[in-house]
């Protein structure tokens, strides 16, 4: 196997894992503001998190371009541009993956007991306390298997990536690339090797998600 | 009765136009549209589909049993090719066009274009198309080991029975190159006196083209450069010819494909009105 596949197949990891990172830290917060709270333009507010759903990676990734650009606004408030680097990418994994983050989280909270938190809170457990030995118990399988589907999502991305990238080798050729890249040149044999290779990390990896939703469906019937 | 026959006629009488379906290399994305525009002008009935890509692709596609009737390539490996796999009617490779490599520069620089004006510390991003499979990046290599701007590292690229410095340009695997350029060649040149330089690469010339609008340089197909998305912001060099690795961009009729209409449009495009207008968008002409 071509040793760039490892680079870049290791590139992506290191996007994934970033994304999928602040996916959670960022994506929790926000799938609780949107499970239980009410506030005036929330339908719209989740119409636009749900966006990179429906729209072409290829339009994404155009706007991404034109923001993260030298003449964008994100250069001008970070003072560099974010285009064809690995911030850039991480940003835009982070974006196009946040639907599918933001709905698993979102499902997580909302199959809470609301009885459960009703009890504690009556019992005057402190709501810090409530978060830690109550609420991440009972949804941190949501959480995780929300946030493997983002990693895998990302791991595979192409469109947003080809536009935002720059296809820079061991830089921003994340894996989709250097795949479709080594196709282009017509070394099919090794294609077809390293597209093996993801074939089985992504049957992993929603193996996984599956595994994770299976454990968390047979813990909430015991406890709930 | 009579009337709902001719409606359904009509419906079905676009079907009926004699399509020609082309895939091409995208440096032709503005040329061949246009001769396309003036074959159906010539031929009321025909239809030219146009599909762009870089020439590596379309060739792995078409191999794959892509339907399509002519291939236009950036150069004349990969018409070549398609014969030697029996793929192509025979006797209709032919040369249409010899490729011009520029160079480009955002008007905004300041700077008078050539090769000089890459080592200027404005310049810190240099798009190419990927010349592990664009026949427009690999020349772009070229030509900026022409102008001393880049050094060819001392190693054995794998495939190859010499050291890297002792190959000829044609004998580069640059199939094989997909380390990207600072793995095999010294870019010191390009580096010294910047804050950071790096390349950026198109999966086509056309996105290539496309990166320059970002990074501010570039090097690029002339038929791309003039035109005014192009030639508006920016500034321009046209490489000299020999500068480079030639780009001898060659097409073909595809096995089983010569019917009349392809045949029309295979011979327009050698004919005196298609050679103006490949001419007017800056690519010389086999036997000019």
């Amino acid at each position: 196997m071509d040793p760039l596949f490892w680079d870049a197949l290791f590139l992506s990891f290191r996007v994934a894992a970033l994304a999928s990172g602040i996916l959670l830290l960022g994506g929790t917060p926000l799938a609780w503001l949107l499970a239980f709270r009410r506030f005036p333009g929330k339908a719209l507010l989740e119409a636009v998190f749900l966006l990179p759903l429906v729209l072409p990676p290829t339009v994404l990734g155009f706007y991404l371009l034109l923001f993260l650009g030298p003449e964008g606004p994100w250069a001008r408030l970070v003072g560099v541009s974010w285009a064809f680097r690995f911030e850039g990418l991480v940003f835009a994994s982070v974006l196009f993956s946040l639907p599918f983050a933001l709905t698993a989280y979102r499902e997580a909270f909302l199959s809470l007991d609301p009885n459960l938190l009703e009890v504690a809170r009556t019992l005057g457990v402190p709501r810090h306390r409530i978060l830690a030995r109550v609420v991440l118990p009972l949804v941190w399988p949501g959480l995780l298997s929300g946030t493997l589907l983002a990693f895998a999502h990302i791991l595979g991305e192409f469109g947003v990536v080809l536009m935002v990238g720059g296809s820079i080798p061991g830089k921003t050729q994340m894996v989709s690339i250097y795949l479709y890249d080594l196709v282009q040149a017509l070394r099919f044999e090794e294609a077809a090797r390293a597209s093996l290779v993801l074939l089985g990390l992504s049957l992993f990896l929603l193996a996984l998600v599956r595994a994770l939703e299976g454990r968390w469906r047979a813990w909430r019937s015991t406890t709930g | 009765m009579g009337r709902r026959l001719l409606a359904l006629l009509l419906l079905f009488l676009p079907g009926l136009a004699q399509k020609v379906r082309v895939v091409a290399a995208s440096d032709l994305q503005y040329a061949l549209a246009e001769v396309a525009r003036a074959f159906e002008g010539a031929n009321p009935g025909a239809k030219v589909e146009l599909i762009f890509g870089s020439s590596g692709k379309l060739y792995a596609q078409l191999i794959q049993g892509l339907e399509a009737d002519l291939l236009f390539s950036a150069d004349s490996l990969y018409p070549r090719l398609l014969e030697e796999k029996g793929l192509a009617e025979p006797g209709t490779r032919r040369l249409y066009a010899l490729g011009r490599l520029v160079l480009w520069l955002d008007r905004r620089l300041g700077l008078k274009p050539g090769p000089e004006a890459l080592k200027d510390p404005r310049v810190t991003q240099l798009a190419l198309a990927n010349p592990v499979h664009a026949p427009y990046g690999r020349a772009a290599l070229t030509l900026l080991e022409r102008y001393g701007l880049l050094r060819r590292k001392d190693l054995r690229l794998p495939g190859t029975d010499k050291p890297f410095p002792a190959l000829s340009w044609a004998e580069i695997p640059f199939e094989r190159l997909t380390g990207g350029v600072e793995a095999y060649w010294d870019t010191t040149p390009l580096q010294t006196g910047k804050p950071r330089f790096g390349f950026v690469y198109g999966e086509n010339i056309a996105q290539a083209a496309q990166l320059s609008l970002t990074t501010g340089a570039g090097i690029l197909a002339l038929p791309l450069a003039v035109h005014e998305s192009l030639s508006r912001p920016g500034v321009y060099w046209v490489a000299p010819w020999g500068s480079h690795l030639a780009l001898e961009q060659g097409y073909v009729v595809l096995k089983g494909r010569a019917r009349p209409e392809v045949l029309a449009f295979h011979r327009f495009v050698a004919a005196p009105e298609g050679r103006a207008i490949l001419k007017r968008y800056g690519f010389l002409l086999p036997g000019e």
